[in-house]
């Protein structure tokens, strides 16, 4: 065993070496629209979410209807990835659960706490099961290594690894999830809008003065990659010691950001200034129906971390952009009833009936 | 479970229904639909009003159960031990006897050496549920088994039926933990895939190459043998079987090994259906028996005043050819994913009574297996 030259407190117990205490929270979370040709009513959401006859589903109406199912268990015992590329094998459980929220965005999150086993050999598997939600991680390496590894964005580490060498990959199981529920007999399985499935990958670790955490680095970083994949940093106060406010915070956060996403997606598509306001509204009256109500950024988060949306709404500012595409649909709302004695004058009503192509919307 | 944001690591304590959690609102929220009129932002606490807010289906809810200190089982009685006369069983219960004093309990029930537990209940399991059409009505079979322990000094408290493993008249059981089945991951299992599980087995390891997957042309893929998860240097390698498809209106036949996980999970305590007790043993009058097992409760009380049918740890006696079912129990038991609640409820209670519980289901079993 090498000498450390620093009093190190991990000494005392037993283990290889006096390796760094860890503690990171690792998630995805997955957020798309749940594929019926309406918003559903709160017992089709129990139905669709109840995953598991042993436990409950759970189900809030305040301030929006939002469902929850028991968290499913997913046994692990795999590489997990690292920045630095050290080895790094991980055994124990991942919790997954999925949630809809106001009856029509459905959400599918995965979420491990990585901790240092505290010896080499793997116990069996019953001790593991003893803590759910928790991977033991074998190897010496630190948070900020195994942060780094699981926040690159290239979901797959070399395709060279093999099928032995593949890493942990929860997006797999998120996306199991919502394929099983956007799979029951109680939806129609039409879609009312196009919208993409979002990814947003989140990572957390608690500061603590021996962390060796530099102090200047940011509590929250959020990066956009591309159209869909998002990640999320958090570097949280020691006070706030309940994962599970996390998980909720990033959940939370996902569902903003889809909708964001979404709206301006389908602003952007919908030849705003091209064709006749009635027409455009035709497009957008799904998101005026079923989503403009829905954005109450950190309504379910903890009090304690209602700073990540404060900190969020200064830059990038969310809800300015929200407020921005509220504004630009409630002005071609205006603008089509401007235009429709001209346009239409006896049938104005017409253009909420037509098809157009890529919304199918039965009132 | 602990609240609708279920905690990672089990909570210590037990989720009461009033527990706070997860709408707490902000009161700085907007209208729906409007720009919000501020952020929720971390005001000083002693400034901000404080409101509390909840909804019961909201949260998650877990109810304890009434614990024993130990329960022990007194036998597994197949149909066949009641043909061959009150003297088969009457040996049975002289032999198991000396075993089941209270005296000698004491180390088993967690309490150390000078402790004698001061609630003990005693079970046995009637086995209706293999053969059902060989076995003697109530009437005949209770009796017999009250009278043949009873001249042995050994009262039983509770006689449960096997098929009440499968289905206790309200929950599924076996559905219900056979689904709440995490395997054990071989190496390489990283979420990608559903767990591979072979329908209806359950392993502790992994299985040796299939023989049936030989490809027709070519050479044979050379052999490897199954090895077992976390092994000690050599494997003891276990397959259990679960269950089979049965032809006809039965369906599904549950296996012998995987009834008694899930009676040792009764026994335990650690069984909750949508966070409520599946354990309801029902008094049981002797002078007016059911003429049929159906119309036997799941679990009988057999004593007015026994000790609770769950216990932090379970003592079983049973005849050596149980051993093999045991292992099975215990792979099974490995793999079975408790609410958390009810797991650390159960350590949290025993600790407040002096008595130590393990963490894991499978070591708060103990065994007598005697020979023939």
């Amino acid at each position: 065993m090498p000498a450390s030259t620093r009093p190190a407190p991990a000494r005392a117990r037993a283990g290889p070496a006096p390796a760094e205490n860890l503690d990171v929270l690792v998630g995805e979370v997955r957020t798309t629209l749940l594929q019926n040709s309406h918003q559903v009513g709160a017992d089709t959401v129990a139905r669709l979410l109840d995953l598991d006859p042993g436990r409950r589903v759970l189900r809030a109406t305040r301030p929006f209807t939002y469902a929850v199912s028991p968290d499913e268990r997913v046994g692990v015992h795999c590489p997990l990835p690292t920045g630095s590329g050290t080895r790094a094998d991980g055994v124990g459980t991942v919790l997954a659960r999925a949630s809809v929220t106001g009856g029509i965005i459905l959400q599918a999150s995965a979420r491990a706490r990585l901790v240092r086993a505290a010896g080499e050999r793997r116990l069996p598997w019953s001790h593991y099961l003893t803590n759910p939600g928790t991977i033991e991680v074998g190897a010496r390496c630190g948070a900020s290594d195994l942060t780094a590894g699981f926040l690159r964005d290239s979901a797959r580490s070399s395709p060279a690894a093999g099928p032995a060498r593949e890493p942990l990959d929860l997006g797999a199981v998120v996306n199991r999830l919502l394929n099983q529920v956007q799979r029951m007999p109680y939806i129609d399985r039409v879609t009312m809008l196009r919208a993409r499935r979002t990814r947003l990958r989140f990572a957390v670790t608690w500061r603590s003065p021996d962390s060796g955490e530099l102090a200047e680095s940011p509590d929250i970083e959020l990066v956009v990659h591309d159209e869909t994949s998002r990640t999320v940093r958090l570097r949280l106060p020691a006070s706030i010691s309940d994962p599970a406010e996390a998980v909720v915070a990033c959940e939370d956060l996902a569902l903003h950001d889809w909708l964001l996403t979404t709206v301006a997606n389908l602003m952007e598509n919908s030849r705003i200034g091209v064709d006749p306001a009635a027409e455009v509204v035709a497009r957008i009256r799904p998101a005026v129906d079923h989503l403009l109500h829905l954005w109450m950024p950190g309504a379910r988060v903890a009090e304690d971390l209602g700073w990540m949306w404060a900190a969020l709404e200064s830059r990038p500012g969310f809800s300015r952009q929200w407020t921005s595409l509220r504004g630009q649909i409630q002005n071609q709302l205006l603008l089509a009833v401007l235009e429709k004695p001209a346009a239409a004058p006896a049938h104005g009503n017409l253009v909420f009936q037509d098809g157009v192509e890529g919304i199918s919307h039965r009132a | 479970m602990g609240g609708a944001l279920t905690p990672v690591e089990p909570q210590p304590s037990e989720p009461q229904p009033n527990e706070p959690q997860l709408l707490e609102p902000q009161l700085l929220e907007s209208l729906p639909g409007q720009p919000p009129l501020a952020v929720p932002a971390a005001a000083p606490a002693a400034l901000s009003p404080r409101a509390v807010f909840r909804e019961t289906s909201a949260a998650g809810r877990t109810v304890e159960v009434p614990l024993a200190q130990l329960s022990v089982e007194l036998g597994h009685f197949y149909p066949e031990d009641f043909h061959d006369g009150a003297g088969a069983l009457a040996a049975h219960f002289r032999r198991i006897a000396p075993w089941a004093e209270h005296s000698s309990l004491g180390a088993l029930a967690g309490a150390g050496a000078a402790g004698r537990p001061t609630r003990v209940s005693t079970c046995l399991l009637v086995d209706d549920y293999s053969e059902p059409d060989t076995l003697p009505p109530p009437g005949v079979v209770l009796p017999e088994l009250i009278a043949a322990a009873g001249a042995h000094g050994l009262v039983i408290d509770y006689i449960a039926r096997e098929s009440a493993c499968v289905e206790n008249g309200r929950v599924p059981l076996a559905r219900l933990v056979e689904k709440a089945l995490i395997p054990d991951p071989p190496y390489g299992t990283n979420g990608s895939r559903p767990p591979v599980h072979e329908t209806g087995w359950l392993c502790n390891g992994s299985r040796s190459a299939s023989t049936a997957e030989v490809p027709a042309m070519g050479g044979r893929t050379p052999w490897h043998p199954p090895a077992e998860n976390a092994a000690r240097r050599h494997s003891v390698f276990l397959d259990a079987e679960l269950w089979t498809e049965e032809p006809g209106p039965e369906g599904r036949l549950w296996s012998c090994s995987f009834l008694a996980a899930v009676w040792q999970l009764l026994r335990l305590g650690l069984l909750r259906a949508r966070g409520e007790t599946v354990v309801n043993p029902v008094p049981v009058d002797l002078t007016d028996l059911p003429a049929r097992w159906a119309d036997f409760p799941a679990i009988g009380r057999m004593t007015p005043r026994a000790a609770p049918f769950c216990a932090y740890r379970t003592f079983s006696a049973l005849g050596a050819t149980y051993l093999p079912v045991e292992h099975a129990v215990r792979v099974i038991l490995g793999q079975v994913g408790i609410d958390p609640a009810a797991l650390a409820s159960t350590v949290r209670r025993a600790a407040e009574e002096g008595l130590t519980v393990p963490a894991e289901p499978a070591d708060r079993l103990t065994y007598l297996f005697l020979s023939r």
